[in-house]
């Protein structure tokens, strides 16, 4: 047996320093436009972390019965916003996913729906429907329904086309019409997939539901940007406590259901 | 084998569990409904009054373009700037967070570090820093830095416990230094991985940055904030429309790029 010593190549050291310029060049001109300092970023770090454990802490116990409500609202909109939202991508992403399709013009015209949606972020559509809803929990839901129709019309399609063609193939051979091969074909296999895709847009949606309160839309991040603006940063931490709990407690539940289904 | 048994497709067992699991979100819909006292008496009209807005905002007008590209290329940079900041920092610290070449002691603290500032969402660190440092892109970057930051210490952690444990103890037995093994055994089969969170981070970056200006952050959230304060609809439609490019615009970049990282991890996480 031989052994050969490989040598680093020059070319590879060139390629790695064009890299490491072209960055750091990026890196200027994104921090000319943004006025970004570098120097006063190191500078205000440390006032940063003070201003944070001094002013925010301790978190302010008294205040957990005044935002119990809004948190519970806010579970409420992500859970609803993400059925609801869950039942209609399913029936998009079967309309859209190649191997169900009925043709490829619908399939081309919910693939450009399902993009709109999703590159329209979450709260940009609560902005857009305060002026018609006004401030309350109907503009955060429509608005996290929408943005979860987006993402999960484009997972549960992707999921639908990984599906085992096999499957569809004995449905078909044996006769079956496009309701048995969907019904015993399509769906027993991608179950465990679109669970797990809602369930993570479950995560998302509770993460956005805690912030789209901030412009009208209901729920707990009204509780803290109030908070906030009225100086009471105690109260706005132990709200943001909560939700990093609710968030917490989310991820490791869907992590418990997912290891069962997977 | 009895003739008339039946080949089921989805095992009993997996069944029942899917009854019980449809069952409690069921459940849980109708008690969400309850809870939330949702009042529909209004609803239709208000539906009116938002195709009404939307018919407004699709005839676009774009008196304002210089303000809003403005706005978008100061939100990309603080995108592009965030994501730098952060990535850099994060792969530094990812070493000392991955538990396969770093002590336990430092793997618990970032670990911990990192899934503390994980759980607050990025606007709400947002919120804070605008808090402290006032308005503009400032608060904006140094807040998407913060989460980036711990997403991707995370992310990186856990790329890097992913190597091959025969990588590091090859290079150990000839004797290299900690240095020499993460550069020559940890850093290359990790390279691409890193890429492809960056990129995904810097995908999430874009839109984050888009709605940063709603609590103050600059960008082209406060365009629309401001277009949609004063019922502009018109102007709204066209940043509306701006973010749309953008967010779409990156998408497709990276789609060409092939830098899409398989998003089936991030659920595995």
């Amino acid at each position: 047996m031989q052994f050969t010593y490989i040598p680093l190549k020059k070319e590879k050291s060139l390629y790695t320093w064009t890299g490491v310029f072209l960055v750091l060049f990026t890196a200027i001109i994104t921090g000319y436009v943004t006025q970004f300092d570098i120097r006063e970023a190191v500078i205000v770090l440390p006032g940063i972390l003070d201003f944070i454990l001094v002013d925010f802490l301790p978190p302010a116990l008294k205040a957990v019965p005044d935002f119990m409500t809004s948190l519970l609202d806010t579970l409420c909109m992500a859970i609803i916003s993400t059925t609801t939202g869950a039942v209609i991508s399913m029936f998009f992403a079967l309309l859209c996913a190649t191997p169900t399709t009925p043709n490829s013009i619908v399939k081309l015209v919910i693939r450009g729906f399902a993009s709109c949606l999703r590159n329209i972020p979450g709260l940009a559509w609560a902005i857009i429907f305060v002026p018609a809803f006004g401030i309350g929990k109907t503009v955060g839901l429509l608005a996290l329904t929408l943005g979860s129709l987006g993402s999960m019309i484009r997972f549960f399609t992707e999921t639908i086309e990984e599906v085992d063609p096999g499957g569809i193939e004995a449905v078909r051979s044996v006769g079956g019409s496009y309701w048995q091969v969907l019904k015993s074909g399509v769906l027993p296999q991608c179950f465990p997939g679109i669970i797990s895709w809602a369930l993570y847009n479950l995560e998302l949606n509770i993460r956005a539901s805690t912030i789209i309160g901030m412009v009208g839309g209901g729920g707990i991040g009204f509780f803290i940007q109030f908070n906030i603006k009225l100086f009471r940063y105690e109260y706005a931490t132990m709200a943001i406590i909560a939700v990093a709990v609710l968030v917490l407690l989310t991820e490791s539940i869907s992590k418990k259901i997912r290891e069962r289904i997977m | 084998m009895k003739t008339d048994s039946k080949i089921t497709i989805i095992p009993e067992n997996q069944k029942v569990f899917y009854i019980v699991f449809f069952a409690a979100v069921a459940i849980l819909y109708i008690l969400s409904i309850f809870q939330l006292k949702l009042n529909l008496s209004g609803g239709l009209s208000n539906f009116l009054k938002a195709f009404e807005f939307m018919g407004k905002m699709l005839n676009m007008d774009f008196s304002e373009w210089k303000d809003v590209l403005y706005g978008a290329l100061e939100s990309i940079s603080v995108a592009v700037l965030a994501t730098i900041i952060s990535a850099v920092l994060a792969f530094f610290v990812s070493f000392m967070a991955a538990s396969n070449v770093s002590v336990n002691f430092l793997t618990w603290f970032w670990k911990g570090i990192a899934a503390g500032i994980r759980a607050v969402p990025t606007l709400i660190w947002t919120l804070i820093f605008v808090a402290y440092l006032g308005l503009g892109p400032f608060p904006g970057v140094l807040g998407l830095c913060f989460h980036s930051f711990a997403y991707l210490v995370k992310a990186f952690s856990q790329s890097i416990e992913e190597v091959k444990e025969g990588n590091i103890e090859a290079l150990k037995a000839t004797g290299a230094t900690w240095l020499q093994i993460m550069a020559r055994g940890v850093v290359p089969p990790t390279k691409t991985a890193l890429i492809s969170w960056t990129a995904l981070r810097f995908e999430f970056n874009v839109a984050a940055s888009s709605i940063l200006g709603l609590v103050g952050a600059g960008g082209i959230g406060h365009e629309l904030s401001r277009a949609m304060r004063s019922f502009e609809f018109e102007q709204a439609g066209f940043v509306v429309l701006v973010i749309f490019l953008m967010s779409f615009g990156i998408e497709m970049l990276f789609h060409k790029l092939k830098l899409n990282v398989d998003k089936r991890k991030l659920k595995r996480q």
